[in-house]
């Protein structure tokens, strides 16, 4: 649970990787970090990660966070 | 004289007194259930809004959000039935006012809520104790989005792009101009044979198989 209207959600992957946070869509850089910020409605919030490398090979995350002033 | 004027006096106190009391236990002033002292003063006006604020929120939900996560068990267009991670449940109403969240598909309903999915409840709780969702969200098992990896086989900009992943299936979508092409720097290197990621909806039903974003990959050595 938060109190602020957006989060930030940082990571690493592999250099090249797609990476997708809702519909926020990031290339991960040589230094292998990522960082988006995300836009929180008032009350639960889903957060949806994918990751992917050009063999294709994906994984994903699923977060839920309440957004509550 | 003296003792005359004193009594007038008095007498003039104990009217005073009488007028005012009357007036603190007039009637006028016990409208709508409302006890105050005046109808001007700082205090009394503090006292109307305060009766007004309890009058309005009679029977409203109150207190701290409380927050369930579980598997729906039941579901109708009054209430919805969780069960919590630790085996018990909780039944929360659903009043017009609550908000409805579904990812992924555009089109679903609050019908759409179906035994057996996870989801999310904000509640509070009204006067009676009865907990009311605020706001209900529908978590979906996988991501609502979709990389497909694959070599371009067939690209008309702005129109459509089809793909050929490393298992030799095949994958059409449509392009709109709201489609990202990422990074900027090899938009303009889209074409047949380009490495690409492309990112859509999962389920087609829910927005079509519209691209969300083209990355390009640079060309292998």
């Amino acid at each position: 649970m938060v109190n602020t209207p957006q989060v930030d959600v940082i990571g690493s992957a592999p250099a090249g990787a797609v990476i997708s946070v809702n519909d926020e869509i990031l290339i991960v850089g040589d230094d292998g970090q990522f960082k988006t910020t995300v836009s929180l409605d008032e009350g639960p919030n889903l957060i949806e990660i994918i990751a992917s490398d050009d063999n294709g090979n994906e994984t994903s995350l699923i977060l839920t966070i309440i957004y509550e002033p | 004289m003296k003792k005359y004027r004193i009594l007038l006096f008095l007498i003039l106190c104990m009217a005073l007194l009488l007028a005012t009391t009357q007036a603190f236990a007039s009637p006028a002033n016990l409208q709508n259930g409302k006890n105050t002292p005046g109808p001007n003063t700082p205090g009394a006006k503090a006292t109307e809004k305060a009766n007004d604020n309890a009058i309005k929120q009679a029977g409203k939900p109150h207190g701290k959000h409380e927050n369930y996560k579980g598997i729906v068990s039941a579901v109708d267009s009054t209430s919805i039935t969780l069960t919590l991670h630790d085996g018990s449940s909780v039944s929360v109403g659903l009043s017009a006012e609550t908000r409805m969240k579904f990812p992924g598909p555009k089109n679903s309903t609050p019908g759409s809520i179906q035994p057996g999915m996870n989801a999310m409840v904000q509640a509070i709780r009204d006067q009676g104790g009865n907990l009311i969702a605020r706001a209900v969200m529908v978590i979906p098992g996988k991501p609502s989005k979709i990389h497909r990896v694959g070599m371009v086989t067939e690209y008309t900009a702005g129109s459509s792009i089809t793909i050929q992943d490393k298992d030799g299936n095949t994958y059409t979508f449509a392009l709109t101009a709201e489609t990202k092409l990422l990074p900027a720097e090899r938009a303009g290197m889209l074409a047949v044979s380009s490495r690409v990621t492309i990112i859509a909806p999962r389920d087609p039903a829910s927005g079509g198989v519209t691209v969300k974003g083209i990355v390009i990959h640079p060309a292998a050595p």
